[in-house]
């Protein structure tokens, strides 16, 4: 049985460090996914502003669960070499965050060609996997839009074949995609990492919270939890609402059912659609601030 | 059993059993799959991942025990996450295929043939065969 443990995006409550940890503590969440810090993207920030980013965590008792970096967001058929900078940067944000664990995407396919540029996806994932791999770090793979990696096919490829990748698991990006997320998470679990908590219906290509639409977040947790005794980060990721670094991530025009006066209001209602539903589930906070069931 | 198949083989035929999931079911500190691995030489078999999964039994050490000798066949099936457990697209279930694969190789099982029977229900038949194919392509050439 599985140990779940909240962590969050919580660039999308404020874009400050300050907003970002009032938020977390306020909603009981011992665990930051950090993307965005006062609106700079995380591998954008200097060592000095890491470390200051460490420092405040620490005097909160917040813990970085995994960095939420943007490395493999960029089309594949751009040199290889530039973007390993940014990758190298990620690593370092990941050593001075004191995290081992960092979200990474397979880079943009155009027009769906998987096999055509397969073995480049492939051969990119294998040397950043060594080299992560070198400093103890454990790259995590997120399912996504546009990218090699976004059907569940590609994702068990991913995970079958690129040896040390290891799988996020977002089924609001599935069904985003038409994807079945069953199909998702059983391709996942051959090298499970996490999961991201959000939703979605495909339809109306609508964002909504932990729940409510297609992606059976619930049974999917359930799913995770018959499988693995490990701790296991469900990493809300509301996008309910416009948040500035929003424009970065998904180009595509954020909908959704809920009107929220602003950010915080909406990170609040995604935090609390999860916690109804682990509940739902039967699942209950532990003394360690775990769900378990 | 036995009698049959030895007419088989004197024609040239081999006979293999193909498991589903009450092979494994305990009949008291055995299952009819250790009978049939155990009290004849006769016997050769299909392993069906899928079913040997249901079964709750372990792939790999059916394979081990049952070796490339008396096994020419592998059925790859996979068992989906769902709960009821449907068959699925090779890759997209819980079972782990590249050490069965792997395995498969190394003591010379020559045949593996994809199965999902449920397939054909699908609105998309093929798309669920390329899944399949595509996925064993990959874990074969690797």
């Amino acid at each position: 049985m599985a140990k779940f443990i909240l962590s969050a995006f919580a660039d999308e409550a404020g874009d400050s460090l300050a907003e970002q940890i009032d938020a977390l503590k306020a909603n009981g969440i011992d665990y930051i996914e950090p993307r965005n810090i006062d609106g700079k993207g995380i591998i954008k920030l200097t060592k000095e502003e890491l470390e200051h980013v460490r420092s405040e965590l620490d005097k909160n008792g917040i813990r970085v669960g995994s960095l939420g970096s943007p490395v493999g967001k960029y089309p594949i058929d751009e040199p290889f070499e530039v973007h390993l900078e940014d990758f190298k940067k990620a690593l370092a944000a990941c050593d001075i965050l004191g995290t081992k664990k960092m979200r990474m995407f397979s880079f943009f396919i155009p027009e769906k060609k998987y096999e055509e540029y397969r073995d480049e996806v492939l051969r990119r994932l294998n040397v950043m996997v060594k080299i992560a791999n070198e400093r103890g770090i454990r790259l995590c793979h997120e399912n996504e839009s546009k990218i090699y990696g976004e059907y569940p096919k590609q994702v068990a490829d991913l995970m079958n074949n690129v040896d040390g990748l290891y799988g996020i698991f977002d089924a609001a990006n599935y069904r985003m995609g038409g994807a079945n997320v069953m199909n998702g998470i059983g391709a996942t679990l051959k090298n499970f990492a996490y999961m991201h908590i959000k939703d979605a219906i495909f339809d109306t290509k609508t964002i909504v919270p932990a729940g409510e639409g297609e992606g059976r977040v619930g049974d999917v947790i359930d799913v995770i939890n018959g499988f693995t005794d490990e701790e296991v980060y469900l990493t809300v990721e509301p996008h309910l609402h416009r948040f500035t670094a929003y424009k970065d991530i998904d180009e595509r025009e954020l909908k959704g059912k809920y009107q929220f006066k602003n950010n915080r209001e909406s990170f609040d209602f995604a935090v609390n659609a999860l916690k109804k539903l682990l509940k739902e589930h039967g699942y209950e906070r532990n003394g360690n601030n775990e769900w378990i069931k | 059993m036995e009698e049959p198949i030895k007419k088989m083989n004197a024609e040239g035929r081999t006979f293999a059993y193909h498991n589903h999931a009450k092979e494994f079911i305990d009949l008291g500190g055995v299952c009819a799959m250790d009978i049939l691995i155990n009290e004849s030489d006769k016997i050769n078999f299909i392993l069906d991942t899928y079913w040997v999964r249901r079964g709750k039994s372990d792939n790999i050490k059916m394979i081990k025990r049952i070796g490339a000798a008396r096994m020419q066949n592998i059925h790859l099936k996979d068992l989906s996450v769902e709960p009821d457990g449907p068959e699925c697209p090779l890759g997209l279930g819980v079972i782990d295929f590249k050490p069965i694969v792997a395995l498969c190789d190394e003591l010379g099982i020559s045949n593996a043939l994809v199965e999902q029977d449920n397939a054909a229900l699908s609105d998309d038949s093929y798309g669920q065969m390329k899944i399949s194919y595509d996925n064993m392509h990959h874990l074969f050439e690797e």
